[in-house]
C-alpha cells in the first residue's frame, strides 16, 4: 500500500491542467459563438464543422495525436503511468463533452497491429482504446455515457479487445522479449524491453507472464554490481570527510578540502540517482523488493545516505536510537541537507523507506520533529510588531516543509502532537497580529492544512473562533483612541470587515459576533457590551450604529439583530439625555 | 523618553519639548500621545518620526535586555562573559540592523537557557519592572459562542461561569488495613495493603467497606477481590478496584465552503482606508464537478459514569443539514456537494447552496453590485449605471444608462443605450442608442433610432423602421434603415464594406502578442539573474554547515567530558562556560545559515512565480495567435457588402464611404440603394458610389 502511494507521487506526467487546456481548445471554448455559428448575413468559419444536429465535430485523431505528443515527453513511462495518463485524458475530456459530436473513424485491425514494431503497436492499440471510449461516450443531446471510465481502464480495454484475437500479437511480443533478454547488454536496456512488452500485453487485455529465473538472475547480478561500485566510492568519500573533520585542525585547509570532497560527493550521488531510477523501475515492474535488486549493498547504501543527509557520524550509525537529531542537528543544517537531497528525486524516493525501517524510523521522525518544532517557534515569535517581510517569509517556510512532507511521504497520522503545536501556534498568531496584517497571515491557511496534513481541515474551525474573538479584541483596543462618533463608526466597520472577510460565510461571523458580544433577546446586553456602555458610551453608540444599519448589515445580520441593535442604541441615547 | 530623543536629534527645540510634555500630561500612554502630538503639530515629519521611534524601541529593548541579562547572571544561569559578549554584539548591530532582539529569546533558542530558567528570569524581571507579559491590553473574557450550539441556547446567559470540575481525589487508610486512592476525576480507585491488612477479610466485607466509601460503580468481580485478599503482593503496586466509564466528548458537525460565499461583501480597502465598492473582483464561477461544500459530521457525545455511580455529563453535539437546490449533485453519504453544471455558485439567504448557469442581477448595476466580471452569461433586470462595467459572455440587460459592456457573445438591451460603450463579439440589439460607442463583430439591430453614436461592426447595421441621426457608422455588411439623417441635425457619415472592427481587433492582438513576447524576454532575464544570485548564495552554505557540524561534535565531546567531572568543581565550571560559548556559536552559525536559505528560498519563490507568469504569457500568445487566424479567416469568408438601403429619406450632405470611393449626397433622396460598384468612366475602370432607386419596398 505504502509503495503504491510513493509510486504515484513520482510517476504522473500528464497533468489535469494540460488536458484542461487541450480540452478548451478542442471544444473551442474560447472561440466566439459567432465565428462558429455565423449569424444573419455572416458566414461561420469552415473549420468548425458541425453535424446534422448542429453539434461541433471533434475527431478522435486529434485526441490521439495530443496524447502521443504528451506521453512522448516522458522517455520511458511505466505501464501504470501510461494508463493513469489515459485515464486523466478520458476523465477530463468527458467533462463538457455534452454538446460535442465525436468523429471516431474506424478501429485498426489486428493484422495491422501485429505487423508493427513494439512502439507502433502501443500507439495503435491506444488509438483503438481512444476510439472505443469516445464511440461509447458519443453524445446525443442530453446524455453523456462515461460508464466505461474507471481507473485502470479495464472496461475500456475489455470492450476494445472484444471479438478480437490478440494471441498472435501477445506471443510475438513475448518471443521478441525472450530473445532480447538473451542478448548481453547493459542491464538497464532490458528494462525498456520488459516495459514495452508489459504495456503491449496490458493494452491487448493480456498479462505479462512472470520472467524466467535465469534471465532475472542475470539482470540482478549486473544491477548489484553497478550499485556496489558506486556505493564503495561513496563510503570512501564519507570516511575521508569524517577523518578530515577529526584530524584537520587548520580551518582553511579543512574547508578547502571539504569543498573538493563535496564535488566528489555530488558526482557519486548523481550516479546513484541514475542507478536508482532504473532500479525503482525494475522493482516496480517485477514487484521486487530493494534487497533483491541491490543485494547486500542496500543496507550499506541506506547507512551512507543516513550519514550524509542526517549528519550521523559513523560511530553512531549502529546506535541510531541514541542520536538526538532534534537537539543536535540544527534547523539550518537540516535545511542544507534536505535541499541537497531533494536535488536527487530517486535518492529521495529511496530515503522514503527510512520510516518503515525499524532502525531508521526514529531518525526519520526526528527530522520532521525538528522541522515542525522550528516552525512552531517561528510562528510564536511573530506578532503585531513583526514586519510585513517577516510575515511573508512564513509562506516560504511553509512551502519548504511541505516539500519535505511530500517528498519524504510523511503519513497524515504521524507526529500528531507536533502538528497540533504548529496549528495552535498559527491560530495564536492570528490572534496576535493586528487587523491590518491579517491578510498576509491568512493567506497561509491552505498551506497550514497541507503542512500539518489536516485532512479534515479542523484548524478552520479554530481559526473561525479566533477571528470572532480577535475582532472584539481589536475593537476593544480601538476604544482607547480618542475618536469622533463618525470616525469610530468607520473604524469599527473597517475592523469588523477585516476579520469577517476571512470567515465563510460572513453572515455567520456577524451573527456569532452579535450573539457573543452584543446581546440576544433573552440576554439583551452581554457583559462585554454592558462594560463598553459603562466605560465608553460614544464608542458603544458607534458600534450599535454600525450594527443597526439595515442597509449595511443586509445579508449579514438578521432583521431581528439589526432591530435589537437599534433598540439598544435608542436606550443608550435616552440614558445619555437623562 | 521619546521627547528626549527628538531633542537629541535636534528635531525639536527645548521650548517645543516643554510644550509637548504639557499638552500630553495625564495621557495614559505618554509616548503614544507625544508621537501623535509631534505629528499633528507638524513638528516632526513622518520619516524622522519613524527614526525616533526606532531609536526609542532600541533603547527600550536594550534596557530590558540589560536587566534580563543581569538577573540571569546573578542566578548563575548564564556566564557573565557570554552576557557581555551578547550586549556588545547587540550594540554593534543596533545601528545597522534595526531593533535588536530580546536577549531572553535568543538564549532560549540557542539553549543557553532552559525554558524553566527563562521563565524564572522573566518573572523576576516583570516583578521589578511591573511590565505585563502580553502586549494586548484586554482580551474578551469568554470564548465566542459557537453559532450552531448557541442558536438553541439563546436563553442562557452569555458569560455563564464554567462549571468547576469536582475534585474527587482521595488517599486514605481504611480500617481494614488498605490504603484507598481515588483519582481526581473519580474514574479510578486503587487499593494497597498496609501492614495492618486484615487477612480474614472476605470479598463481600471488602466490597461493603468500599460501598461505605461511596464506590458503587465499576467494582471488580468477587473472584478478583478474593484474589487481592489472598495475594501476598499489592503492598507497593496498587490494585485497581473500580473503574468508571469516561464520557465521550461530542463534536459539532461542521461545514467548510470551498467557494467564495460573499464576493459582494469582499471588497478591500484602498490606501486611505476606504472600502472600494466598485472593484469586487471576478464573480465566482465553477466548473462542473467542482467540490463546493463539505460537511464533517457530528461526533455524538456520550455521558460517562464515575465510580460513585454519578453521571458525568458532557454537552450534546449538534448536527447540521446541508441544504441545496438546483445545479448541485451529492454523493451517497450526503456529505459533499458538487457543482452539477458549470456556473455561478451561491449560498442563498435561506442557507441553500445552488449553482446557476447565468448570473442574475435583480436590480441595477451600481455601488451595491460593483463592476460585474463573470465567465458566463449575465442577466440584468435593471440598468447599468454610469461609471460601472459589465464583462461576461452573453449579456441581457434592461437599460444601459452609461457604463461599459464587454461581451464575448451577444448583447441584448431591452430598452435603450445612453452614453455608453459596448464591445461585443456577437450581435448587439437595442431599442435605441444615443450618444454611445458600439463595437461589434456581428450585426447591430436597433428598433427606433441611433443618435450621436459611433458604430463599428463587422456585420450589418439594421434599423429598418427607425432613423439614424448625427452618427458615424462603419458597417462591413452594409446598412439598412428607414431614414438616414434629419434636416435639423449634423449629417451622418456611413462607411460600408469595410471591416474596421476586425482590423482593429487584429491590430490589438498583434500589439498584445508583441508585448507578451517582450515580457517573456524580461522574465527570462530576471530568472537568469535570480538563478545566478542563488548560485552565489549557495557558496557559503556548505562551509557554514561544516562549521556547524564541527561545533556540534565539539560540544558533544565537551559534554561527555563534563559528565565525568564533579559538579561544581573548577574544571566543571570551565567546561560549562565552554559549552555555553559553543552553544552560542552554534546558534549564531545556525542563524547565519538560515539567513542564506531564507534568501535562497525567496529567490526560488520568485523564480516559480516568474515561471508561472512566463507560461501564462506563452499560453496567452498561443490563444491570441489562434484568435488572429480565426479573424483572418473570418475576413476572408465574409467580404464586405458596400450597400446602404434606405426606405425613407436620405438628407443632403450625408457622406458615404466605400472601401475605395467616397461620395457626398448633394440633394435629399428618398427610397434609394447606395452601393459602391466598379464602373468605367472615360475608358478607365474605377469604383464609384452609385445611387439607385430602391425597387423593393
Amino acid at each position: 500500500m505504502e509503495r503504491k502511494d510513493t509510486k504515484s507521487r513520482f510517476m504522473k506526467t500528464l497533468s489535469d491542467d494540460t488536458v484542461k487546456k487541450f480540452s478548451e481548445r478542442l471544444y473551442q471554448r474560447k472561440v466566439p459563438k459567432l465565428l462558429q455559428h455565423g449569424t444573419k448575413g455572416l458566414n461561420p468559419l469552415k473549420k468548425f464543422k458541425r453535424d446534422e444536429k448542429g453539434l461541433l465535430i471533434v475527431t478522435t485523431k486529434s485526441i490521439s495525436s495530443f496524447f502521443f505528443k504528451e506521453v512522448e515527453k516522458d522517455i520511458r513511462p511505466y505501464p501504470d503511468q501510461y494508463f493513469e495518463n489515459l485515464y486523466t485524458l478520458f476523465r477530463i475530456l468527458s467533462k463538457g463533452a455534452e454538446p460535442i459530436s465525436f468523429d471516431c473513424g474506424f478501429s485498426i485491425s489486428e493484422e495491422d497491429i501485429q505487423n508493427a514494431d513494439n512502439k507502433k503497436t502501443i500507439e495503435l492499440l491506444t488509438t483503438n482504446l481512444i476510439i472505443t471510449y469516445f464511440n461509447n461516450l458519443k453524445t446525443y443531446k442530453g446524455t453523456v455515457d462515461n460508464s466505461l471510465l474507471k481507473p485502470g481502464l479495464q472496461d475500456i480495454i475489455a470492450k476494445s479487445s472484444a471479438g478480437r484475437d490478440y494471441k498472435t500479437l501477445v506471443s510475438k511480443t513475448l518471443t521478441t522479449l525472450i530473445s532480447s533478454l538473451a542478448d548481453d547488454k547493459p542491464w538497464r536496456e532490458y528494462l525498456d524491453d520488459i516495459n514495452n512488452a508489459d504495456l503491449v500485453c496490458r493494452l491487448a487485455g493480456a498479462k505479462l507472464p512472470s520472467m524466467e529465473k535465469e534471465a532475472l538472475a542475470g539482470i540482478i547480478t549486473k544491477s548489484r554490481h553497478e550499485i556496489k561500485s558506486y556505493n564503495d566510492v561513496f563510503s570512501k568519500i564519507l570516511m575521508t570527510r569524517e577523518q578530515m573533520a577529526l584530524k584537520e585542525k587548520n580551518k582553511k585547509i579543512f574547508l578547502k578540502a571539504m569543498e573538493k570532497m563535496n564535488e566528489a560527493t555530488l558526482t557519486v550521488l548523481q550516479k546513484i540517482n541514475t542507478y536508482l531510477e532504473a532500479a525503482h523501475r525494475f522493482m516496480h515492474i517485477l514487484d521486487l523488493p530493494p534487497g533483491v535488486v541491490m543485494g547486500k549493498t542496500d543496507p550499506i547504501l541506506m547507512q551512507n545516505l543516513t550519514r550524509l543527509f542526517f549528519g550521523v557520524k559513523a560511530d553512531k550509525i549502529d546506535k541510531l536510537d541514541k542520536v538526538d537529531l532534534v537537539a543536535t542537528l540544527g534547523i539550518s543544517a537540516a535545511r542544507y541537507r534536505l535541499n541537497m537531497l531533494f536535488k536527487y528525486p530517486e535518492i529521495t524516493r529511496y530515503c522514503c523507506r527510512l520510516k518503515s525501517e525499524k532502525t531508521h524510523r526514529q531518525l526519520y521522525f526526528d527530522l520532521f520533529r525538528l522541522l515542525y518544532k522550528d516552525l512552531a517557534e517561528k510562528l510564536s515569535a511573530l506578532n503585531w510588531e513583526s514586519t510585513e517581510t517577516e510575515l511573508r517569509l512564513l509562506g516560504q517556510q511553509l512551502s519548504e516543509i511541505q516539500r519535505a512532507v511530500n517528498n519524504l511521504v510523511l503519513e497524515p497520522l504521524n507526529l500528531p502532537k507536533e502538528k497540533q503545536a504548529v496549528r495552535d501556534a498559527y491560530v495564536n498568531l492570528i490572534d496576535r497580529v493586528s487587523f491590518t496584517q491579517l491578510n498576509i497571515v491568512m493567506k497561509n491557511n491552505e498551506q497550514i492544512c497541507l503542512v500539518t496534513q489536516d485532512t479534515t481541515r479542523e484548524i478552520m474551525a479554530a481559526i473561525r473562533d479566533t477571528l470572532v474573538k480577535s475582532a472584539f479584541s481589536a475593537l476593544d483596543e480601538y476604544t482607547r483612541e480618542s475618536l469622533t462618533a463618525d470616525r469610530a463608526a468607520h473604524g469599527i466597520k473597517k475592523r469588523l470587515h477585516a476579520y469577517a472577510r476571512h470567515y465563510k460565510p460572513q453572515r455567520e461571523f456577524y451573527r456569532r459576533f452579535f450573539i457573543t458580544y452584543i446581546g440576544t433577546k433573552a440576554n439583551p446586553m452581554t457583559a462585554h457590551m454592558t462594560k463598553l456602555v459603562r466605560t465608553n458610551k460614544l464608542f458603544a453608540a458607534a458600534m450599535l450604529m454600525v450594527l443597526s444599519d439595515e442597509k449595511g448589515m443586509k445579508d449579514l445580520l438578521s432583521p431581528d439583530q439589526t432591530g435589537h441593535a437599534r433598540e439598544l442604541l435608542i436606550e443608550l441615547r435616552k440614558s445619555n439625555n437623562k | 523618553m521619546l521627547e528626549k530623543i527628538a531633542l537629541q536629534k535636534n528635531l525639536i527645540t527645548e521650548e517645543q519639548c516643554v510644550q509637548a510634555l504639557k499638552a500630553c500630561q495625564g495621557a495614559k500612554n505618554i509616548e503614544m500621545a507625544l508621537k501623535d502630538y509631534f505629528l499633528s503639530q507638524g513638528l516632526i515629519p513622518v520619516p524622522q518620526m519613524k527614526q525616533v521611534i526606532a531609536t526609542f524601541q532600541t533603547m527600550k529593548l536594550m534596557r530590558k535586555n540589560s536587566l534580563f541579562g543581569t538577573i540571569a547572571v546573578k542566578l548563575g544561569f548564564v556566564d557573565k562573559t557570554i552576557f557581555q559578549e551578547e550586549i556588545t554584539r547587540q550594540k554593534q548591530t543596533a545601528g545597522t540592523k534595526g531593533v535588536p532582539k530580546f536577549i531572553g529569546e535568543i538564549w532560549l533558542r540557542n539553549s543557553t537557557l532552559t525554558k524553566e530558567q527563562y521563565l524564572k528570569v522573566l518573572s523576576i524581571q516583570e516583578k521589578k519592572t511591573g511590565a505585563p507579559s502580553k502586549p494586548r491590553p484586554l482580551q474578551p473574557s469568554s470564548a465566542p459562542a459557537d453559532p450552531e450550539t448557541q442558536s438553541g441556547k439563546e436563553g442562557l446567559p452569555e458569560t455563564r461561569p464554567q462549571e468547576k470540575e469536582k475534585d474527587h481525589y482521595v488517599k486514605k487508610e481504611l480500617e481494614c488495613g488498605v490504603t484507598l486512592k481515588i483519582d481526581k476525576a473519580g474514574m479510578n480507585a486503587f487499593i494497597l495493603k498496609t501492614d495492618k491488612f486484615d487477612n480474614t477479610l472476605s470479598a463481600t466485607e471488602l466490597s461493603d467497606i468500599l460501598s461505605d466509601e461511596g464506590i458503587l460503580f465499576g467494582l471488580v468481580k468477587e473472584d478478583q477481590l478474593n484474589g487481592f485478599i489472598r495475594s501476598s503482593g499489592f503492598k507497593t503496586n496498587p490494585f485497581q478496584i473500580a473503574t468508571g466509564i469516561l464520557p465521550i466528548e461530542g463534536k459539532d458537525a461542521r461545514v467548510e465552503f470551498y467557494f467564495e460565499t460573499d464576493y459582494l461583501k469582499d471588497s478591500g480597502f484602498d490606501d486611505k482606508g476606504n472600502i472600494d465598492f466598485k472593484n469586487r473582483g471576478e464573480i465566482p464561477w465553477v466548473e462542473e464537478g467542482t467540490l463546493l461544500v463539505e460537511k464533517f459530521p457530528m461526533v455524538p457525545a456520550q455521558n460517562g459514569t464515575n465510580i460513585f455511580n454519578q453521571v458525568v455529563e458532557v454537552p450534546l453535539a449538534t448536527d447540521i443539514t446541508l441544504r441545496y437546490k438546483t445545479g448541485i449533485i451529492t454523493l451517497e453519504d450526503d456529505l459533499r456537494l458538487y457543482a452539477e453544471i458549470s456556473g455561478h455558485p451561491r449560498l442563498t439567504r435561506s442557507g441553500n447552496i445552488q449553482v446557476t448557469e447565468d448570473f442574475l442581477v435583480k436590480n441595477d448595476v451600481n455601488y451595491e453590485t460593483g463592476h460585474l466580471d463573470y465567465a458566463g452569461n449575465i442577466n440584468i433586470n435593471g440598468s447599468l449605471k454610469s461609471g460601472f462595467r459589465v464583462k461576461g459572455d452573453v449579456i441581457r440587460i434592461n437599460t444601459v444608462d452609461g457604463g461599459e459592456i464587454y461581451a464575448e457573445g451577444d448583447v441584448t438591451v431591452t430598452n435603450g443605450i445612453n452614453n455608453a460603450m459596448i464591445f461585443a463579439k456577437g450581435n448587439v440589439t437595442a431599442k435605441f442608442i444615443q450618444n454611445s460607442k458600439i463595437f461589434c463583430l456581428g450585426n447591430l439591430n436597433v428598433h427606433k433610432e441611433i443618435v450621436d453614436t459611433t458604430i463599428e461592426t463587422s456585420g450589418a447595421v439594421m434599423i429598418p423602421n427607425g432613423e439614424i441621426i448625427a452618427s458615424e457608422i462603419t458597417a462591413n455588411m452594409g446598412l439598412k434603415t428607414r431614414h438616414l439623417g434629419t434636416d435639423k441635425s449634423v449629417p451622418n457619415t456611413v462607411t460600408i464594406g469595410v471591416d474596421a472592427f476586425t482590423a482593429k481587433e487584429m491590430k490589438t492582438i498583434e500589439k498584445v502578442i508583441h508585448s507578451n513576447e517582450s515580457q517573456i524576454e524580461e522574465t527570462r532575464e530576471k530568472i537568469k539573474a535570480l538563478k545566478q544570485d542563488i548560485q552565489t548564495l549557495h557558496q557559503p552554505t556548505g562551509r557554514l554547515t561544516y562549521e556547524m557540524d564541527q561545533t556540534r561534535d565539539e560540544r558533544l565531546h565537551l559534554e561527555e567530558k563534563m559528565a565525568e567531572e564533579k559538579k561544581g568543581s573548577q574544571k566543571a565550571d570551565i567546561l560549562k562556560s565552554q559549552i555555553q560559548k559553543n552553544k552560542a556559536l552554534f546558534a549564531r552559525l545556525d542563524t547565519d545559515l538560515n539567513r542564506y536559505f531564507d534568501r535562497i528560498k525567496t529567490n526560488e519563490t520568485r523564480i516559480v512565480a516568474l515561471e508561472i507568469k512566463q507560461e501564462q504569457l506563452k499560453a496567452d500568445i498561443y490563444d491570441r495567435q489562434y484568435e488572429m487566424t480565426n479573424f483572418s479567416a473570418w475576413q476572408e469568408i465574409n467580404p464586405g457588402v458596400p450597400e446602404i438601403t434606405v426606405t425613407g429619406r436620405v438628407t443632403a450632405a450625408t457622406l458615404v464611404k466605400g472601401p475605395h470611393a467616397t461620395r457626398e449626397v448633394t440633394e435629399p433622396l428618398a427610397n434609394v440603394k447606395i452601393k459602391e460598384l466598379m464602373s468605367t468612366k472615360n475608358g478607365e475602370e474605377g469604383y464609384q458610389i452609385q445611387i439607385h432607386e430602391n425597387v423593393k419596398r
